[in-house]
C-alpha cells in the first residue's frame, strides 16, 4: 500500500462520499421508518395482494426488527445501492485515470503497478465500508428516536456480514477496469455483470429451478437470518472473499501486463 | 543513461520503427518531429508504459519495461498535458507529488515556482493547458532525478515561460542531468537542447548536436538574368533544382558558390543576392510543411 496515495485519493473523493454516505444513511433511516405501524401495515398489505414480489426482493416478515430490514434493506435496496456505489467508484478510481492518463502520472514514481493497484482497491474498500456505516448509522438513530428494546448488536451484526459479501464486486469492477479501459466500456458492462447477479439473487428465492441459480452470485453468501440472531452466518460471508481474492488476482495480473 | 536500440512499437502503419539514440548525463536531447511521427509513443516507451514489439529501451542500464519502478526512482517526467486532479488545488497537488515520489527539493520548487510563475492557488480543473503544464513541470522537475523527460514541454506556454523554461532546462543538463524532450517546434529543442533527433513516421532521420544544424544550412541565391531565356538555359544547365520566375532563378547550394560563379559568367547577370537559409527552412527540407 502507499500511504500518500491512499490519502490523497481518499480526501480528493471525500466531498462525494459524503454525499453518497449521507444516502446510505437516509436509506438505512427510511428502512427503519418503514417498521413504523402505520407503514408496516401499508407493506402487509402489498405483500398479500403481490407475495411472489416480496419474496422475490426477499422481504419474508416482520415479527422483528432485524428480520424487517433483512428483508427491505439488505434483500434488494442495499445490494442495489452499493452495486451502483461499488461500479461507479472503481471507474473514478481506476478506469478514468486509465483513460486521462493520471494511471500514467501514477506509474511515473518508483512504485509497483501492484503497489497502485492495491492501494486503489484499498480506497475502494475503505469508501465502501464508510457507505455501510453510514447506513447502519441511519438505521440505528431511527431506531434508537423510534422503538425500545431493539438490538443494536443484531444490526451491526447484519452491517458486518454484508461487507465482505460486497468485496467481490469491488475486485471484480477492478478487473473490468483493467480489461477495457474505457469508462464507458467499464461502466456498461461492470453494471450489467453485477446487476446480473442482483438478479440471480432474486429469482433464487423463487422455488424450483431458479433455486440453483444463487450460486451465481455472492449476494446469496449473505445469511442475514443467522447474522441477526447471532447463530452463525458469518462462514458463509466470509467464504465471498474467494471469489474477491481471485478477481482481484486478475486484475493485478491484467494491470503488470497491460499497456497505459 | 538513456539507450534505445532499434525500437519497434507497431500500430499498423503508424508508431515507431528502429529507432535508435542515446542520452548520456549532461546532455539535453531533443526529439522533434511532426504530431503524429512518435515522439510521445518514444516517451512512453521509456516510461515503461508500452511494451516494444521489437528492440530494447534501457534506462540506467535496466529495461524500461520490466524495471520501471526502480528506474522512475532515478527519474522523473511531465507529460504532454498533465492529468492533474481536477478537485485538487495546485499546491496541493504538488505536496501529493512531493510524498508520493520522494526526493523533492522543496527550494529548487520555490524557485521554479518563481521563475515560472506558477500559480498554485485554485483547482486544477479550472487550470488552462499553460498553468497545467507549468505545475506538472515543477513537479517533475523539483525531484531533482538524473533524468528527466518532458513531452511537449513548451508547448501551450507563453513566450516569456518558453525562454524562462529553455533556460530551466539548459541548467539542468548543465548540471548533469540526461534530459529528454520532445517537440514540433525546431526553434525550442535550438534552444534549450545539446542535441537533436528528428523523426518523421516513426523513424529517425537525422541525430546530431543541434550546432552542427548551422552547418547543414543551404545558402539561397536569387539570381536576375538579362532575359527570360537565358534563366531558363541555366536552370537547364544546373544540376540541382532551380525555382524560375520569369527572368529570375532561385538556387539552394550547401557548399562554396565557386561552381555557382564559374556558371553564371557565361551569362549577363543583372543582379546576384545570396543569404543564408534558416535552420527553420532548414529543417522543413526534412519535414516538408507538416512543421509548425
Amino acid at each position: 500500500m502507499i500511504p500518500s496515495l491512499f490519502a490523497f485519493r481518499f480526501t480528493r473523493r471525500l466531498p462525494e462520499l459524503l454525499l453518497i454516505m449521507g444516502l446510505a444513511f437516509l436509506t438505512g433511516a427510511l428502512a427503519v421508518y418503514m417498521y413504523t405501524p402505520e407503514r408496516l401495515d401499508d407493506l402487509r398489505y402489498l405483500r398479500g395482494e403481490m407475495p411472489e414480489l416480496f419474496t422475490l426482493l426477499g422481504i419474508e416478515g416482520d415479527s422483528s426488527l432485524d428480520i424487517h430490514l433483512m428483508g427491505i434493506l439488505y434483500g434488494s435496496l442495499l445490494p442495489l445501492f452499493m452495486i451502483l456505489f461499488q461500479g461507479s467508484a472503481a471507474c473514478r478510481l481506476a478506469a478514468m485515470p486509465l483513460q486521462d492518463g493520471g494511471m500514467a502520472m501514477l506509474l511515473s514514481a518508483g512504485h509497483r503497478r501492484s503497489a497502485v493497484l492495491l492501494t486503489l482497491y484499498l480506497n475502494l474498500l475503505a469508501e465502501t465500508a464508510l457507505v455501510l456505516l453510514a447506513c447502519a448509522a441511519g438505521q440505528a438513530i431511527l431506531a434508537l428516536i423510534l422503538f425500545q428494546g431493539f438490538s443494536l448488536l443484531a444490526l451491526l451484526r447484519l452491517c458486518l456480514g454484508f461487507f465482505p459479501v460486497m468485496l467481490p464486486y469491488g475486485a471484480f469492477a477492478l478487473l473490468m477496469s483493467m480489461w477495457l479501459g474505457s469508462v464507458k466500456g467499464m461502466r456498461r458492462a461492470c453494471h450489467a455483470v453485477m446487476l446480473a447477479t442482483l438478479l440471480f439473487t432474486f429469482v433464487s428465492r423463487l422455488p424450483g429451478w431458479t433455486r440453483s441459480l444463487r450460486f451465481l452470485s455472492p449476494l446469496t453468501l449473505f445469511r442475514g437470518t443467522e447474522l441477526a440472531s447471532g447463530s452463525g452466518g458469518w462462514g458463509a460471508a466470509l467464504f465471498a472473499l474467494l471469489p474477491a481474492a481471485v478477481f482481484l488476482l486478475a486484475a493485478l495480473r491484467s494491470f503488470s501486463r497491460r499497456e497505459v | 543513461m538513456i539507450r534505445c536500440d532499434s525500437l519497434t512499437k507497431e500500430y499498423g502503419e503508424d508508431g515507431i520503427f528502429d529507432l535508435s539514440f542515446q542520452v548520456s548525463g549532461g546532455q539535453a536531447l531533443g526529439i522533434l518531429g511532426p504530431a503524429g511521427a512518435g515522439k510521445s509513443l518514444t516517451l512512453r516507451v521509456l516510461l515503461g508504459l508500452i511494451r516494444l514489439d521489437a528492440g530494447e529501451a534501457k534506462m540506467f542500464g535496466m529495461d524500461c519495461w520490466s524495471r520501471r519502478h526502480q528506474i522512475m526512482k532515478r527519474a522523473a517526467c511531465c507529460p504532454a498535458v498533465p492529468a492533474l486532479e481536477p478537485n485538487a488545488t495546485g499546491e496541493g497537488y504538488i505536496r501529493f507529488i512531493a510524498r508520493y515520489h520522494g526526493g523533492f527539493n522543496p527550494d529548487k520548487a520555490r524557485k521554479l515556482t518563481q521563475r515560472l510563475d506558477i500559480s498554485l492557488t485554485g483547482l486544477c480543473r479550472g487550470m488552462n493547458l499553460e498553468q497545467r503544464k507549468k505545475l506538472g513541470l515543477l513537479a517533475a522537475l523539483s525531484l531533482d532525478r538524473e533524468a528527466v523527460l518532458l513531452d511537449e514541454p513548451m508547448n501551450g506556454m507563453g513566450p516569456l515561460a518558453r525562454n524562462a523554461l529553455a533556460d530551466v532546462i539548459r541548467e539542468e543538463q548543465q548540471a548533469g542531468r540526461a534530459i529528454l524532450m520532445t517537440s514540433h517546434v525546431l526553434d525550442e529543442v535550438r534552444r534549450a537542447c545539446t542535441h537533436i533527433a528528428i523523426i518523421r513516421k516513426g523513424r529517425l532521420v537525422v541525430s546530431q548536436p543541434v550546432d552542427a544544424l548551422s552547418l547543414t544550412r543551404q545558402k539561397v541565391y536569387h539570381i536576375t538574368f538579362s532575359t527570360p531565356e537565358q534563366a531558363a538555359s541555366f536552370a537547364g544547365e544546373w544540376e540541382t533544382a532551380v525555382e524560375l520566375i520569369g527572368a529570375r532563378a532561385l538556387v539552394a547550394i550547401p557548399a562554396s558558390p565557386q561552381v555557382l560563379i564559374r556558371t553564371l559568367a557565361r551569362y549577363t547577370v543583372l543582379d546576384l543576392v545570396g543569404g543564408r537559409e534558416e535552420t527553420e527552412e532548414n529543417f522543413l527540407r526534412f519535414h516538408g510543411d507538416e512543421i509548425v
